[in-house]
């Protein structure tokens, strides 16, 4: 199935800009847990990427085509799946998302996300007119809601943001109106009180605090600050690996997670920071062209709302631990530690690369 | 399958316009880098320093205070301490409730330290609690991550190792107030410090007070302690090295066990204070840095007053005392002699009025060496009444008396001699020559300390009149400028200082102060028994809800050709001197001319020197 043409299709560039990635995040890693008893995460961490990039490569096999056409199938089995955690999973972090096996744990949210993109690029690649109609809108949201809302009741509501992003780009790119765009906004808008009556008093606190963070600088604001104050104090060429005393006397909290960046930012300092940031900026520019390149308009929804959803990451995450948004716990692409998030990351940009491989195809 | 019903310009369109705002995300962000890491880049690392560097201040030891042998009456011990770093508190209502609830502190005593430290630097830790016991630091260690906040600092503590012994002279610490810190001598200390309140503690407060060290640790966001990183060994106070004689002063505690009173001892020549005790007395230990409130007002509002030196704080009326000093005016003013002598039948009238001799049969015919050894009233009355009011107090005064002595603790009283000029400056009214007659036998309006009036006695009988001090004139002691203290001649004429001494020796060989004898030592001495009825009992006393004992004196010195101890004890309402307070001395003497002896036959070989072998 995979002819000698495809692989000369393959974007190996954009495969070692990821696996770049995945490295410098394995460093810091490394240096931010070494001294802790989290000291054996940064080799289980390899291991998660060799899964993914295995993930990843047996995915390209299969052509994205057929992914399509099974989409129903995936989308039932993880609506299943998401509903099995609410009754089965166990708690971390206050979210019950988690399927856990002694140490080893799967957070199917994470997968789910790869779903939801694949199910609603389908969708929106079978309408046939210039401009989405309302029902197709509707149904688009209902597609999204299902598992978003599942992740919500799970108590996870930074990760079921993350869905959030997939609906809005594809709705923009698969050609809502913009007349109903603007409209949808303005609702939101009006819905956003509404939201914060949901929100729990530590989520309003979190976003109360990035509008003033030295307001209770031991409290709620504590993290950001010593986030900023982490990154700040690296300065042009960082204090070195292993050498960060932000991340490593732990005034950054869970340096080796969603403030992974914080970490490398004081290590690497402002080059490392904007290194890293280019590495992003060049995979998310991949996509992006492979997304014009692809042979049909399936293949462009689907690398979108995997690059809608990698942006969306990178941007709360970074924003999160700049100061610019509030603390919410979604980690980095590739970057921060986790198993279902890097095999999931590895998994949608598989499916990226699967799209790229086939522009030339003709069936 | 290439079915494009849908406009792919379209498509491709929003796909420009989505790489756009990607562009733009990622521009913010490296702006957002630019301004944390590099413009703000000192800012930042200043935080970060601050962060993981903190300063531990390391509370000097305070310095040994020593007998006059070296042996130490005050040093340090170790002692756990439980702190507050208010920068790492994030929640008042916890922390107080976790004191509250596993170290049994109360809300108020919490709320009103943290008011105190109100206005100091955050960073500056305040003591919560002090000498935890071994369970209590269990539970703060345990819970150091819930509370970083809390932190266990060793700390040196003062520790009196005799307890109540010597506890006026010896003082105690305590807290600096805010009014102290205000003052110049406290310029040095800061709030929390301690500071010597009381006794030897506060005279040499500076001398004692040791340079505080300090390290700066890195610590994690927990405040664990990861590394010292500079360190500033704190310094111990210097030693001060007293003229307290350990054996001499527990003797005398042990004669003075349950009474109320005290006892000076003195050496006539040089002014060292070689014992000085009151009682009821109380145990600095209790003092070493907060007391408890409760203690503290059980102390203050104690009707026996234990916290003042009867020593040296309080005047008393000298009673019988007074007739050496009566005879001292006696004799230089050639009133009487050694041949002088008075008919005593009991008592005597005098401006209208019968003075009491205190045996009510009389003493018969009395000589001056007589009048001495039996106390007899009769006689000084008379010399009394001869003498007259101004010369009683002119010799009074050159002896010593009605003035402070000037010795290096705080709180000294100053004794009354009474004069016409006295009586009208204090009271405004006009000196009635009864007065005189009541003074002759140290009744009336003449008080005194029991310091003033060992060195006053002292005076009479060496010639000198010196200066007492508790601090050793000892080249452990250099802080201290060197230099002769003055002891300055008293004018009493050499065969008068003989008749008195005669009258004086007579007294513990045959008189009223037998009980002070010593084997083998001549000791002279007098005794006084004063009455006690302040104006407030004279009431109860007439009516006989009230029997006051007399204040019971002894004043004694040894050897009799050549003093070199005095020996002062003062019991109140004692009953007799005679048998109240001169076995007190009688026991001090004894104890003295031993250890004189032994220390003859074997001299002392290892005495402690300086404080290199300190204990903390």
């Amino acid at each position: 199935m995979v002819t000698r043409k495809l692989l000369g299709s393959f974007d190996w560039q954009m495969l070692a800009a990821l696996l770049a990635i995945a490295v410098l995040g394995v460093v810091e890693i490394h240096s931010s847990t070494l001294l802790t008893p989290y000291a054996k995460l940064s080799s289980k961490q390899v291991l998660w990427i060799l899964m993914g990039l295995a993930a990843l490569l047996t995915l390209l096999l299969i052509d994205y085509h057929t992914l399509g056409r099974y989409v129903h199938v995936f989308y039932v089995l993880c609506v299943a799946v998401l509903i099995a955690v609410l009754a089965y999973g166990k708690v971390v972090h206050g979210s019950r998302s988690w399927f856990g096996w002694g140490s080893v744990g799967l957070q199917p949210s994470e997968f789910a996300k790869v779903v939801t993109v694949l199910a609603l690029a389908k969708l929106y690649s079978e309408v046939t007119s210039t401009h989405l109609r309302m029902t197709e809108v509707g149904t688009g949201m209902a597609v999204l809601l299902i598992p978003m809302g599942l992740v919500v009741l799970q108590g996870d509501l930074g990760t079921a943001i993350t869905f959030l992003p997939i609906f809005l780009a594809l709705a923009f790119v698969g050609g809502v109106r913009k007349k109903l765009a603007v409209i949808m906004v303005i609702a939101a808008v009006l819905a956003a009180p509404l939201g914060w009556m949901v929100l729990k008093d530590y989520q309003k606190e979190r976003i109360k605090t990035v509008f003033n963070p030295s307001a209770d600088p031991k409290g709620k604001g504590y993290q950001s600050i010593q986030s900023m104050i982490a990154i700040g104090s690296g300065g042009f060429l960082g204090k070195g690996i292993l050498r960060g005393s932000q991340s490593q006397l732990r005034f950054l909290p869970e340096p080796h997670n969603d403030f992974i960046f914080a970490t490398l930012a004081e290590e690497l300092g402002f080059l490392g920071a904007v290194s890293c940031l280019g590495l992003y900026l060049f995979v998310l520019l991949r996509c992006l062209k492979i997304a014009r390149e692809a042979k049909d308009r399936l293949g462009s929804l689907i690398v979108v709302g995997v690059t809608s959803v990698l942006l969306f990451h990178v941007l709360v995450n970074m924003g999160m631990v700049m100061g610019l948004v509030p603390i919410v716990g979604i980690p980095l692409p590739l970057m921060s530690y986790g198993g279902s998030s890097v095999v999931s990351t590895f998994v949608a940009i598989g499916l990226v690369l699967n799209i790229g491989m086939r522009r030339f195809v003709n069936y | 399958m290439a079915k494009f019903f849908n406009d792919n310009r379209h498509l491709l369109a929003r796909l420009n316009g989505l790489q756009y705002a990607l562009v733009v995300v990622f521009a913010v962000l490296a702006v957002r880098l630019w301004h944390l890491q590099i413009l703000q880049y000192q800012e930042h690392l200043r935080q970060a320093e601050r962060n993981r560097i903190r300063a531990v201040q390391l509370v000097a030891p305070r310095g040994l205070i020593t007998d006059r042998e070296g042996r130490v009456l005050a040093d340090n011990r170790p002692s756990f301490n439980l702190f507050l770093d208010r920068e790492e508190m994030k929640d008042q209502q916890e922390t107080v409730r976790f004191l509250q609830v596993e170290l049994g502190l109360e809300r108020r005593q919490i709320e009103s330290q943290l008011k105190k430290f109100e206005t100091t630097p955050p960073f500056q830790p305040i003591v919560m609690k002090e000498d935890l016991s071994l369970a209590e630091i269990a539970v703060v260690e345990s819970r150091q991550l819930e509370h970083p906040e809390l932190r266990i600092l060793q700390e040196p503590r003062r520790h009196y190792p005799y307890g109540e012994l010597a506890a006026h002279p010896l003082g105690y610490v305590g807290e600096a107030t805010q009014e102290q810190l205000k003052t110049k001598e406290f310029s040095q200390t800061r709030s929390g410090d301690l500071v010597g309140k009381y006794g030897v503690e506060r005279t040499y407060n500076a001398v004692l007070t040791g340079k505080d060290g300090q390290e700066q640790v890195m610590v994690t966001s927990a405040g664990r302690v990861i590394q010292a990183l500079d360190r500033r060994d704190p310094v111990i106070g210097r030693e001060v090295r007293l003229t307290l004689d350990l054996d001499l002063q527990k003797a005398a505690e042990e004669m003075m066990a349950g009474k109320r009173g005290a006892v000076v001892v003195l050496d006539p020549n040089n002014g060292d204070v070689l014992v000085l005790l009151s009682k009821p007395s109380f145990n600095p230990n209790d003092f070493a840095r907060r007391i408890s409130r409760q203690l503290w007002q059980e102390l203050i509002n104690n009707p026996d007053h234990p916290f003042q030196n009867r020593g040296l704080s309080s005047n008393f009326p000298p009673g019988s005392v007074f007739k050496v000093f009566m005879t001292y005016a006696g004799l230089e003013e050639q009133t009487v002699d050694e041949k002088s002598y008075v008919r005593c039948s009991g008592g005597i009238p005098m401006y209208g009025r019968f003075f009491h001799c205190w045996k009510k049969g009389g003493h018969g015919f009395v000589t001056l060496p007589n009048a001495i050894i039996n106390s007899c009233n009769v006689f000084f009355y008379t010399l009394g009444y001869k003498l007259g009011i101004e010369r009683i107090a002119h010799y009074a005064k050159a002896s010593g008396l009605g003035v402070p002595t000037g010795i290096d603790l705080h709180g000294e009283a100053s004794g009354v001699v009474p004069s016409p000029e006295w009586k009208m400056a204090t009271f405004g009214d006009k000196w009635y020559a009864g007065e005189t007659i009541s003074v002759s036998i140290g009744q009336g309006a003449v008080s005194t300390t029991p310091l003033q009036l060992a060195r006053a006695f002292g005076g009479l009988v060496t010639g000198r009149l010196s200066r007492p001090h508790v601090l050793m004139e000892d080249p452990v002691n250099d802080f201290r400028k060197a230099g002769r203290r003055e002891t300055p001649a008293i004018p009493i004429q050499e065969k008068n200082m003989e008749i008195l001494k005669n009258g004086l020796a007579g007294v513990v060989t045959s008189g009223t102060g037998r009980q002070a004898a010593v084997p083998g030592v001549e000791v002279g001495g007098k005794t006084g028994t004063a009455q006690v009825i302040g104006r407030e009992n004279l009431a109860k006393v007439k009516n006989g809800t009230f029997d006051p004992e007399d204040n019971a004196w002894f004043v004694g010195f040894a050897p009799k050709q050549a003093p070199e101890i005095v020996v002062v004890v003062f019991v109140e309402h004692g009953g007799h001197g005679g048998s109240a307070a001169a076995p007190v001395a009688g026991r001090i003497l004894k104890e003295y001319f031993d250890k004189k002896q032994h220390q003859k036959e074997r001299p002392l070989i290892a005495l402690r020197t300086g404080s290199d072998e300190s204990t903390w």
